[in-house]
């Protein structure tokens, strides 16, 4: 009885763990200067994600591959998250937004490629970067990146 | 607007997409890894990187090279034909028929 009980409750528990690893979000932030100062405080490093979200077929197929993965909400903990979209329908961003982050790609992403992963420190200095994707699912150098700094 | 301004409209989106492609990366590797390629998705090659073992045989890394690229160059332009056909697609008017010439 106490097995065919064990046996019933099983997927019961393997679901509510799944749902908590799951629920593990990283919020993203739009704004480089709040990412700064919330990395000082929190003594972490930034992670940018250049991304264009409705153009960039790697880009999206990153999104699926790696972002909204477990692995990677992990990876992620020991990272201030920075999400600057550059859309080719410009009205997905407001103004202010969309002059945000021109002055972000043009600082920080200068040869302008889609996408691109960077890290930086708390005060805005680049320790690494990967640009590029496969589309195949292999995103080791990706978890790499993240890894060598966390 | 009338059918011709939007045909200009449509050839504009169409070079501005072209121009986009240059700054999409695509990465291809070898099955062991040991040669890695990036194109841009208008199939500009923009990084190689060799392993120092690959560099021993000069035929091998002949041969990594037509497999990896060629693989690049499929993807590359997969990707730039289906962009450019959406853009397409998107300013044409719908004439019966008409979407099968973007397939």
């Amino acid at each position: 009885m106490k097995k065919l009980l064990f046996l019933l409750v099983l997927p019961c528990l393997v679901s509510a763990q799944n749902t908590i690893a799951s629920s593990i979000q990283n919020e993203w932030h739009y704004n480089l200067e709040t990412a700064k100062e919330l990395a000082d405080k929190q003594e972490k490093n930034i992670l940018v994600y250049f991304t264009g979200s409705d153009w960039c077929p790697p880009c999206k197929m990153l999104k699926k591959d790696f972002f909204d993965t477990t692995e990677f909400n992990e990876a992620a903990q020991n990272y201030i998250l920075v999400y600057i979209d550059m859309p080719r329908k410009r009205d997905l961003l407001s103004p202010e937004q969309l002059i945000q982050n021109k002055e972000i790609v043009a600082s920080h992403n200068r040869k302008g490629v889609f996408p691109l992963l960077k890290v930086l420190n708390s005060k805005g200095e680049s320790l690494g970067e990967y640009s590029g994707y496969a589309m195949n699912g292999d995103v080791r150098h990706h978890f790499r990146l993240l890894n060598k700094f966390d | 607007m009338g059918m011709i301004g939007k045909l200009k409209e449509t050839q504009q989106k169409v070079e501005d997409t072209k121009k986009r492609m240059d700054t999409v990366l695509i990465d291809e590797k070898s099955h062991d890894g040991l040669l890695e390629v990036t194109l841009t998705a208008n199939r500009e090659i923009k990084k190689i990187s060799i392993a120092d073992s690959l560099m021993q045989d000069k035929e091998q890394l002949e041969d990594y090279l037509i497999l990896t690229l060629n693989k690049a160059i499929k993807n590359a332009t997969a990707v730039n034909e289906t962009e450019l056909a959406a853009v397409a697609k998107e300013g044409m008017p719908n004439i019966p028929g008409m979407d099968s010439l973007f397939k």
